[in-house]
């Protein structure tokens, strides 16, 4: 009787699990049945078009015998002709000749498809980004139809694939005159013809605000120790530019800050917080606000750019240019900025998106911030001593963190290896942080102002520029900074000097060299 | 002991490295040269490097206007021949090349690769394909020789440019520069046709047709005709241009549109219009029925006008018969006569206005028949006692002060 009583409560058991299987199994069926398209889509609206390829591109002259160029035409055929260029660099890179009767005339066509159909069987192909064209009217037809330019001096990056192992790298400096015709409503290319580039006078540039001198770092000419710290509000830690964006609070810690005997600041830009490649004006502005709040409290900053982001693809290169360009142009000619940090610990991302594609990426950043910005030095922020020899001839100041303890072996190994630059150890730390995950190993808010004390012992003998991390305690840190593991996230909250009631932690009194 | 040894053997093995790495560098330096040195070739003619080098795995990176590659070299005892691709070969413009191996750029150069003189092809645009007379406006001509390859010629090539028109036959000779050769045609004094033609190294390209239009047409006359003067309500006036022209004494194109407005008195006014054929717009306006003065005249939109011209029209009669019936309630008008006496036209009209005191109750018109119309009163409507009456008809009035209707 209890045996049978159990046969019939299994039974039921798996009588209801199985109908609960089955019901959530049909269910997701039709759910997945009854999701369609968007109504709108009906509506057949224009879709929205996000720019793909934003090499610099300027117009260097609109002088020409025929027809004067109206501004929307002259868009038009910029547009189409950067096009041009981006599909065909995706056709290269594929293999297949998709979009180009959009940019190329038939009988230009047949040029791009003779050389994907050998690339294609030889196994060979191609990853390549122009960096920059300068554009030079030189006739336009009296009924609009065609189009004659020279495209001056156009930098092409080229990496040249064979059974997909990268055989070559090159960097190119060519001009091309360009013929265009309008057909049914696109500019495409007609005659496409490549030729030497053309000489270009070298603008010397005068009075550099920010120098170096062997290893000193030099500001208007008078040598300059940076001694700083890595700072984020303590509300919005990794949100600085967001809609809590607070000046009071920021002038108060600056003006702290300040107080203390530091003279500089790091602070970070998210590419994709600030826009991508179109830089969003009001954030622009709230860091145009923070610089002039810096300063106000006479501080230098450290800014560093590119925070999150992760591509690093040749595709996206002239994106990210953009983006760049935007943001230290307009800070070309201030005296608050000592240098572009181009990108936070880039050696992290070596494994997943590969070390060639992330030191290609950083040493054509460099280039083109240079390019637009010669009055502020640029470094990157290695993630420690060793990834630091990386790009060591590219970077003005070269950058490491060093979070554990022995930091005069590192420093002596890195400066050795880079004697004629100045080093700046960018961020050290360590978390006053004790709970059931680290309760033996794990340091006290005492053993914290211990490792700042003998830090402090250590790089103001050496005459060190160094940022700490960081200023606050955090309450919160969001999951892209340490990831969701609690021992690890929690760590990262307990880095500050000061804790999350506003508490000077013992460590403060060694946050700088008494 | 044993360690000596030791040391000694990674001493020597360090060294060799390091001797061999230095010997490795010099022979990279001198040993790969150019056995071959070509810095111009012609679009179309093959192009073969050669290298002396003892260097295995040789690449031959080449880019060019449109294409960018990489050659597997061909080897024969220390020489490695590269044959660069057809479709490169057959490109103007510069041809950059590199030497690598392993990663690394041995050699390189670039050659220049001119158009070929072998044939031409024109491919030429003209536009606009219509143009106005007077020698103001132009018409573009833009020429784009081609080599067998497709390749613009080469810069300075000359081209003769001709054209004809009535018994004017031009030759003009322009130079190609930035890949094209172009010439502005202007427009004649008359209308008609350019026709263009284009030589190229001895190649012709084919006849392009401009249509020269004449001007903007100038001030023009218009005229009226009619039947009679009279203003019967029935016949048509014909309104017409003179030849319109432009100033350049070219009929305007057929189909330009003429408007005629026509001024009639207080303030109102009738619009007709009309194309032009052969230069004259006809318009046309039906007669009125009272005696009326037009002012008329023309304009082709923005363009040209005309002068005014002035139409009376006369009245058909003087006086006409009212005759009442059926205890006031019938009305008929007429016979009402024409200027001979014959009946006027069906479809004349007639109007009659039926007041109470100060109020007006009600106003009909009716159409002539046969000369003849009647308005019914139905006591329906109007109910029994005394109206006012107005009667008219091809602009004269008759009034009825006391009228009585009954049943």
């Amino acid at each position: 009787m209890n045996e049978k009583r159990k046969y019939g409560l299994v039974l039921i058991v798996l009588f209801v699990t199985l109908c609960s299987f089955a019901i959530s199994g049909i269910s997701a069926v039709f759910s997945y049945l009854n999701t369609g398209a968007d109504r709108t889509s009906i509506l057949n609206l224009d879709v929205e078009s996000s720019e793909v390829y934003l090499p610099k591109t300027i117009w260097t002259s609109l002088e020409n015998p025929g027809r004067k160029m109206e501004e929307q035409t002259l868009k038009e055929i910029q547009k189409d002709y950067l096009k041009s260029w981006h599909i065909k660099n995706i056709a290269y890179k594929e293999n297949s000749a998709y979009g180009i009767k959009d940019y190329y005339t038939d009988s230009a066509q047949v040029n791009l498809l003779n050389t994907i159909k050998y690339n294609k069987k030889n196994k060979i192909h191609v990853e390549t980004t122009t960096l920059s064209h300068h554009l030079k009217l030189n006739f336009y037809s009296a009924d609009g139809q065609l189009v004659v330019f020279t495209d001056e001096n156009v930098e092409k990056y080229t990496q040249l694939f064979k059974n997909k192992k990268k055989v070559v790298e090159t960097d190119q400096t060519a001009s091309y005159k360009v013929l265009m015709l309008l057909e049914d409503g696109f500019w495409r290319i007609r005659h496409l013809v490549k030729s030497a580039p053309i000489n270009q006078e070298k603008k010397v540039n005068l009075d550099t605000y920010a120098t170096t001198k062997n290893d000193s770092i030099l500001l208007n000419g008078k040598k300059f120790i940076i001694k700083g710290i890595n700072y984020y509000p303590q509300k919005t830690p990794w949100d600085m530019f967001g809609k809590k964006y607070d000046t009071v609070a920021i002038n108060n810690d600056f003006k702290l800050i300040s107080k203390i005997g530091l003279n500089t600041i790091r602070v970070f830009i998210q590419y994709a917080d600030f826009g991508k490649a179109e830089i969003i004006e009001e954030k622009l502005e709230k860091l145009e606000k923070t610089i002039e709040l810096a300063q106000r409290n006479n501080l230098k900053v450290v800014v560093t750019l590119f925070d999150f982001y992760g591509d690093y693809t040749i595709k996206d290169w002239t994106l990210t240019h953009r983006h760049a360009e935007k943001i230290v142009s307009t800070f070309k000619d201030d005296t608050t900025i000592i240098a572009w940090d181009i990108k936070n610990e880039p050696d992290l991302d070596f494994e997943s998106r590969g070390e060639d594609r992330v030191l290609k990426w950083l040493t054509y950043m460099i280039k083109e911030i240079k390019k637009f910005d010669k009055n502020h030095l640029v470094t990157i922020g290695w993630s420690n001593f060793n990834a630091a020899k990386n790009l060591k001839e590219a970077v003005d100041i070269v950058s490491f963190h060093h979070f554990n303890d022995n930091l005069e072996n590192d420093f002596n190994t890195l400066k050795n290896e880079v004697l004629n630059k100045p080093i700046l150890l960018e961020e050290f730390g360590i978390p006053s942080y004790k709970s059931v995950w680290n309760l033996f190993l794990g340091s006290s808010k005492n053993s914290q102002a211990t490792y700042h004390k003998k830090m402090q012992s250590f790089l103001s003998k050496n005459n060190v520029s160094h940022l700490s991390w960081t200023l606050y305690d955090f309450k919160k840190i969001p999951a892209s900074v340490a990831g969701k593991l609690p021992w690890k996230r929690n760590k990262q909250k307990h880095f500050g000097f000061i804790d999350t009631k506003g508490k000077k932690k013992p460590s403060f009194e060694y946050i700088n060299t008494k | 002991m044993s360690f000596k040894k030791i040391h000694i053997v990674l001493l020597l093995v360090v060294l060799l490295f390091f001797y061999n790495v230095n010997s490795l560098d010099i022979r990279k330096e001198n040993k790969t040269i150019i056995k071959n040195k070509i810095q111009k070739s012609i679009a179309g003619s093959l192009i073969v490097l050669e290298f002396l080098s003892e260097e295995k795995n040789l690449q031959l990176y080449c880019s060019n206007s449109y294409a960018t590659t990489i050659l597997e070299g061909e080897y024969s005892s220390n020489t490695v021949t590269f044959k660069i691709p057809k479709h490169i070969c057959e490109k103007r413009g510069v041809l950059d090349w590199k030497l690598i191996t392993e990663k690394r750029i041995l050699l390189e150069d670039k050659i220049v690769i001119v158009p070929s003189e072998e044939e031409t092809i024109i491919e030429s645009y003209s536009g606009p394909p219509s143009i106005i007379a007077g020698g103001i406006d132009f018409s573009m001509l833009v020429v784009i020789p081609t080599d067998a390859y497709d390749n613009p010629v080469k810069s300075a090539t000359e081209i003769s440019i001709n054209h004809q028109f009535l018994n004017n036959l031009k030759k003009n000779t322009v130079f190609t520069d930035y890949l094209i050769g172009w010439k502005n045609i202007f427009s004649y004094d008359k209308s008609g046709r350019i026709l263009i033609n284009s030589v190229c190294n001895g190649v012709s390209s084919k006849e392009i047709t401009t249509e020269v239009f004449p001007s903007n047409a100038i001030d023009f006359k218009i005229y009226a005709s009619r039947i009679h003067k009279y203003a019967d309500g029935n016949q048509i006036t014909t309104f017409s241009t003179s030849i319109v022209k432009d100033e350049y004494g070219n009929i305007v194109s057929d189909g330009t549109h003429v408007y005629f407005i026509i001024e009639k008195p207080n303030n109102t006014f009738l619009k007709t219009s009309g194309n032009t054929v052969n230069g004259i717009a006809t318009a046309k306006m039906i007669h009125p029925n009272v005696k009326e003065e037009w002012s008329i005249y023309s304009y082709i939109t923005g363009i040209a006008e005309s002068d005014r011209i002035n139409l009376k029209f006369t009245k058909l009669f003087n006086d006409f018969k009212v005759n009442f019936s059926k205890n006031n309630r019938m009305i008929s008008i007429g016979p009402l006569k024409s200027f001979m006496n014959q009946l006027v036209p069906d479809g004349f009209i007639t109007k009659l206005v039926l007041k109470k005191g100060d109020s007006i109750i009600d106003v009909k018109k009716e159409l002539t028949i046969d000369g003849l119309t009647n308005f019914k009163l139905r006591k329906d409507f109007y109910e029994n006692g005394t109206y006012s009456l107005i009667l008219e008809t091809g602009g004269n009035r008759q009034f009825f002060k006391q009228l009585t209707l009954q049943d």
